[in-house]
């Protein structure tokens, strides 16, 4: 059975669903029809078409986000491919299962007398059941063609992702990467740069972004976005406090207490304030650095070329000075003051009574344990349920969109081992949980004591500390059903993962043993995919819609089934070492990103033909137009304009970062945990302040140097007006250089540049009409007329400064980089 | 031409598109304070314990403090209390704006389900919070329609959020092209502005001309479109901030409460109603963490609660003092409830069944307790009228209070609230 393109159009409204008129999939709309069933639709529909509208849809489109090769219910009889895209494959699968399992396609998801893995799906009277009741009832008796009906055609939209996709162009190599390189490397390529970029070498070009302090500034920014450890760097939750004190690692205060005895010390004032900022500084450094740890080692395992599954498997953590002294690794630093100087190491005796700590990755690390705390009854279930999300893009959570049986929600009889309600989560984030045993629920190495078996008590005779991570209060005390010796509880399912139990003989490496079933996992990919696609994209990939009665519910089933298609093919070839250029082997990052970069996802900028409504929400998430973060547009103005937006008396404070950093959507980590994607009102207020006060000193600082020495005006003099042909001439082509520097080449329309150039007279003639001072700074504060008020911050005490402009010129080039530095091609990507 | 100018010549010539939803109607250059009623919304992060506030079960099996307390009530009042936290002043101060909702059935035991039920009424994704539709529906053209401190904010593109958490340098944004750095205790008279306002409103023209062009483009992909509007619509209303430079406290309220708990619950609410104040805020969404007590759940809750408390009193204090709090509805609620029995670690686990606090002054459907749990809290169901418990009668869910808001904002009936149904049957809580 081939499902195949059927003529479509909004225009073109009806068609006719019975004739084979191209190829790809046919999509009802299910806000054009009333009902669900052949019966009282009142439209034919052949078994294909039906399938493709109402069964994928709305009904197995949901069984196969679990019911899927490596999905949660990958081990079952029925196994789907989670994409629109194997409608046949699907069709066939559902054929093949009712032939073998008569009836449970309808009894398993409905409970009808059966237990589903999954809970109930839909009820014996949903629309749902109707769906799959007549599904089965066209396996017995199939519908293949509607010639002989006299029934209306059944209406429809085409939103097969390939064929939407299509409908978008890409953008030109050349514009790909000047927009790669601003995000990856904050750099703006030159001209010759880019006049060398065809689809042909864009993907190396782009791989070749990926080094410098600025790519690893997004890579780390990106991590930190999913594991959110910076939450640590600050002093209200310090990462010092995390690691609970001497107790568990001796040497946590050995750079700051003799800094702190200093300050007690000290015999003056000016010796104690230095002392203060010593301890201040120390502490600060520290702090930071143990909250970017684990985006660290992210970054390190990315920029030296290790495959990326080291993330998990490393057998290292990453130090610098700072986090050198707390974990006592053993390293030296050529600088003990230099907080850029990371290395590999290990806590081999820096732990408590010297314990050689397991390392395995992220998993291990301080502050990813800390981030992720359990509890008694948690029992490490919220580090299993992140771990699965970050690394295998799995959201255990996400299982949790249907109404639960309500007896089974008051279950009190160990519900998530014996209800089946409750397993269809704890069944995979249990063992998992299980394999974090040996972290207590701050994140310490085996922080409990307990009874342990000896030669002459094998049941439990010698009390022995730092053997394990159990509790005592509320489960060991009890001795049932603990027995001496454990290190797991009992009355939870056993370590492990999937369905292999952690071996008996790595007990001490559970999560080094667990790191390497993960990444040997099909999902690891996939999970790597989506742990980047924010970074990348700004946005999570697209949930698969949860009701089908919603009015969008197919077009937001497109924009699934279109991330769905990219994120299934950049992690195919990840995992195959076909990515990128296709020549660093399986699992590399830097492969997998270029891949992500000149997708679609990342590269559509413009529509081919006009779309209809669906078919605009299905692709409102692709292409260009995403919002800078913070960080990014902060990178992005240095690299423009050669500074960021500092403080008018403090030079060193970033203003975006610091004083705005919340307002333009940024993050604490902690509270706040998710980026304002969206642009609001506040936010462009942002936009608004920094143009109005970086520009003076930014025109200034440029017209005081020569010519060739100009970043933005390499081509305008202070004496070119607008009254001489060759000042018309000059002020055009330094306006055209600006377009192209600060929107992009594209941008640089004989419109724009006669847009940019009308502002430039307009704002100049005001100034000549009302007779405007050609003092660049003046305050008419004493005529109480603020209206002419030009704050600028003018070098008084240099006689070369440019302090005057009799020309009337530098004001307005002020007004026109206002215009231009606030533009929509500046902020967004 | 001034800028507001500028901006009603547009609105007259109709270049003034508005956000899809609205019809494009032109917005900002016509606009009026919003002064209708203010709506926030409070949520308790992690899953509260009711039967220790509102929904009390003298068990000592369910709660500790039963061993020797008893369930507390108010003369006059319906509504009962647990012995815990602050819960003694809060009621005995507030009973009379309270209308307590018990025994509402959440369906999950998951935190994201939870929440996404709780506040959007619906466990699917998708249905935007109840103040984002609030917002949408009663402030479309506010540039502040929606303020944001965490938790559920989904606006399925109908709003936009504004997370505003620390305004120590909102003034700067509120007038952008004020210089604000001088001393304002020394003598030095700086230049007031760092343009000239006739250039300021040249340049505004410019850049507003220039995204008519960018939106008139014939090849916009979706997004591009989305995100042009959502400029369009941000610069539009950066023109109406002004209000709030006069409502924004020029101290902020201390972060520490009076139990010297960080509570930052209080600036959330302050800073929320300077922005009701200005007009230009519909509805606001507060958060406080802490309710997640899987372990040593008195003691952890009791903090938590408190904090709540401590909050929620500051936030009808300072409603009265700007005179608006007549107009203040607030919505109290939590992911889900806790477990009617201790854990062996002395805390509790999530339970599906848990209660909401609608609060307004001077109503006459405050005052009352609406539901009903049984002695080991499970939700029993009620007469959708009547109100008394009732076999056959309605189990109240999430959906039933968001319906409950939607009334009571008197946007049951209007288009957004319309695109995102709930199915909730009648309940007559008002």
């Amino acid at each position: 059975m081939v499902f195949r393109l059927a003529s479509y159009g909004l225009i073109l409204g009806l068609l006719c669903a019975c004739s084979d008129t191209g190829s790809g999939v046919i999509v009802t709309n299910p806000s054009e029809t009333q009902d669900d069933t052949r019966s009282t639709s009142g439209a034919c529909e052949i078994d294909t078409d039906f399938f493709a509208n109402r069964v994928w849809p709305r009904v197995l489109s949901q069984c196969a986000s679990c019911h899927n090769a490596g999905g949660l219910a990958g081990e079952s009889a029925f196994i789907l491919q989670n994409t629109q895209a194997a409608l046949d494959d699907n069709f066939s699968a559902a054929l093949s299962f009712n032939n073998a399992y008569p009836g449970l396609l309808l009894d398993k998801p409905s409970e009808e007398n059966i237990e589903h893995g999954g809970g109930t799906i839909f009820h014996i009277n949903d629309d749902n059941y109707a769906i799959m009741s007549e599904l089965l009832a066209r396996f017995e008796e199939p519908i293949d063609s509607c010639e002989q009906s006299d029934e209306p055609a059944a209406q429809a939209s085409s939103l097969d992702a390939r064929s939407l996709i299509d409908k978008l162009t890409l953008a030109s190599p050349a514009h790909t990467f000047r927009e790669a390189s601003l995000l990856l490397a904050g750099q703006l390529p030159s001209a010759a740069e880019t006049a060398a970029i065809s689809e042909s070498n864009l993907k190396s070009a782009i791989r070749n972004l990926m080094v410098g302090d600025s790519f690893e500034a997004f890579l780390m920014e990106a991590a930190n976005d999913q594991l959110l450890t910076m939450k640590w760097a600050g002093s209200r939750t310090p990462g010092l406090s995390a690691l609970n004190g001497e107790y568990f690692y001796p040497q946590v205060s050995s750079r700051i207490a003799p800094l702190e005895a200093a300050v007690e010390t000290a015999n003056t004032e000016e010796v104690r304030a230095i002392a203060q900022q010593a301890v201040w500084d120390a502490y600060s450094n520290t702090n930071l650095a143990l909250a970017q740890e684990p985006l660290r080692l992210i970054s390190h395992v990315v920029t030296q070329e290790h495959p990326y599954s080291e993330v998990l498997t490393a057998n290292y953590m990453l130090v610098n000075p700072y986090t050198n002294d707390v974990f006592d690794t053993g390293l030296s630093f050529s600088d003990p003051q230099d907080p850029n100087d990371w290395k590999e190491a290990q806590i081999s005796s820096g732990y408590r009574n010297g314990r050689d700590l397991p390392h395995s990755g992220i998993l291990t690390s301080p502050m990813y344990l800390a981030r992720y705390p359990s509890t008694d009854t948690n029992r490490n279930r919220a580090r299993s349920r992140w771990t699965y999300y970050f690394f295998l893009g799995v959201d255990i959570e996400g299982l949790a969109i249907r109404p639960m049986n309500g007896d089974s929600l008051m279950d009190v009889d160990n519900p998530t081992l014996n209800n089946p309600d409750c397993a269809v989560c704890h069944e995979i984030m249990d063992p998992v949980a299980g394999a974090f045993q040996n972290w207590g629920n701050d994140g310490q190495f085996r922080d409990q004591c307990g009874w342990f078996p000896d030669g002459n008590h094998p049941e439990g005779g010698e009390w022995l500390c730092d053997l394990d991570a159990l509790p005592w209060t509320g489960y060991k005390e009890f001795f049932d059903p603990y027995v001496a010796g454990d290190l797991w509880y009992r009355d939870m399912r056993s370590p492990g993962f999937n369905t292999t139990q952690l071996p008996a003989s790595q007990g001490s490496s559970s999560l080094a043993w667990l790191a390497q079933q993960m990444i040997e996992d099909a999902r690891f990919s996939e999970g790597t995919v989506r742990f980047w696609f924010k970074g990348l994209f700004a946005r999570e990939p697209v949930a698969l819609p949860g009701d089908a009665d919603d009015a969008q519910f197919a077009s937001q089933l497109a924009a699934y089934e279109i991330d769905t298609l990219y994120v299934n093919e950049f992690a195919s070839a990840f995992a195959n070492g076909s990515a990128g250029t296709a020549n660093h082997g399986a699992y590399n990052l830097k492969d997998l990103l270029v891949d992500m970069l000149v997708s679609p996802l990342f590269r559509a900028q413009s529509s081919q033909q006009n779309l209809n409504a669906d078919e605009q929400n299905a692709l409102v998430y692709t292409g260009t137009g995403r919002l800078l973060t913070p960080e990014q547009l902060n990178r992005k103005l240095l690299a423009l304009l050669g500074q960021y937006w500092s403080h008018v008396w403090d030079q060193e404070r970033n203003q975006l970062l610091e004083d705005f950093y919340g307002f333009y959507g940024g993050i604490d980590s902690d509270g706040v945990t998710d980026r304002n994607g969206q642009l609001n009102t506040l936010m462009s207020t942002v936009i608004e302040r920094f143009s109005s006060e970086m520009v003076c000193r930014l025109v200034i600082d440029e017209f005081e140097l020569n010519n060739s020495q100009r970043l933005l005006f390499g081509d305008a003099s202070i004496n070119d007006t607008p009254q001489t042909s060759s000042g018309v001439s000059n002020i055009k082509l330094a306006l055209t250089n600006l377009i192209i520097r600060l929107w992009g080449p594209d941008q640089a329309s004989a419109v724009e540049v006669e847009a940019a150039y009308n502002l430039f007279v307009v704002l100049r003639n005001e100034r000549l009409e009302n007779s405007a001072t050609a003092v660049l700074a003046t305050n008419e504060a004493q005529t109480n007329n603020d209206d002419n008020d030009e704050f600028c911050q003018l070098d008084w005490g240099n006689d070369s400064a440019l302090v005057e402009d009799s020309n009337q010129v530098l004001r307005p080039w002020m007004g026109v980089l206002m215009y231009l530095i606030s533009d929509y091609k500046v902020m967004y990507l | 031409m001034k800028r507001r100018d500028f901006l009603k010549t547009l609105a007259a010539t109709g270049l003034y598109a508005g956000h899809p939803w609205l019809g494009g109607q032109a917005h900002g250059a016509t606009l009026t304070p919003y002064r209708g009623n203010f709506f926030v919304s409070i949520s308790a992060d992690g899953g509260w314990d009711v039967t220790s506030l509102c929904d009390p079960k003298a068990d000592i099996n369910i709660n500790h403090w039963a061993t020797n307390q008893s369930i507390q009530t108010i003369e006059n009042s319906p509504i009962q209390y647990a012995p815990f936290a602050h819960n003694t002043q809060f009621f005995q101060d507030h009973h009379e704006k309270m209308l307590v909702i018990n025994g509402i059935d959440s369906q999950t035991n998951a935190h994201e389900a939870g929440v996404r039920h709780t506040w959007s009424g619906r466990l699917a994704h998708g249905y935007p919070s109840f103040s984002a539709i609030a917002a949408a529906a009663l402030g479309p053209n506010l540039p502040l329609a929606y303020i944001s401190n965490g938790g559920y904010k989904e606006t399925a593109g109908i709003t936009q959020y504004t997370l505003m958490q620390d305004p120590t340098s909102l003034k700067k944004l509120v007038f952008p092209n004020q210089f604000l750095d001088y001393d304002t205790e020394g003598s030095w008279d700086p230049a007031k502005q760092y343009h000239r306002s006739a250039a300021v409103d040249l340049i505004q023209q410019a850049k507003m001309d220039r995204l008519t062009r960018l939106r008139a483009q014939s090849q916009l992909t979706p997004k591009q479109m989305s995100s042009l509007s959502d400029l369009f619509n941000a610069r539009v209303g950066a023109d109406q901030l002004a209000p709030l430079a006069q409502t924004m406290p020029a101290e902020l309220v201390s972060n520490i409460d009076s139990d010297g708990e960080w509570n930052p619950l209080m600036r959330q609410g302050q800073i929320a109603l300077a922005a009701y104040e200005a007009g230009l805020c519909v509805a606001a969404d507060l958060s406080m963490w802490g309710f997640d007590t899987h372990a040593n759940h008195d003691a952890e809750q009791t903090t938590s609660l408190q904090r709540l408390q401590n909050g929620i009193d500051y936030l009808w204090q300072e409603a009265a003092r700007r005179g608006i709090d007549d107009r203040l509805v607030v919505l109290i609620s939590s992911d889900f409830g806790r477990t009617p029995s201790y854990n062996d670690g002395n805390g509790k686990d999530h339970w599906p069944i848990s209660s909401a606090i609608i609060m307004a002054k001077d109503q006459r459907w405050t005052n009352k307790v609406v539901g009903a749990t049984s002695s080991q809290h499970e939700a029993l169901s009620i007469h959708p009228t009547s109100l008394a418990l009732d076999e056959n009668g309605i189990r109240l869910q999430p959906k039933h209070i968001q319906q409950a808001m939607r009334q009571l904002a008197g946007i049951e009936e209007h288009e957004i609230s319309l695109k995102f149904p709930l199915d909730a049957e009648y309940i007559r809580f008002f």
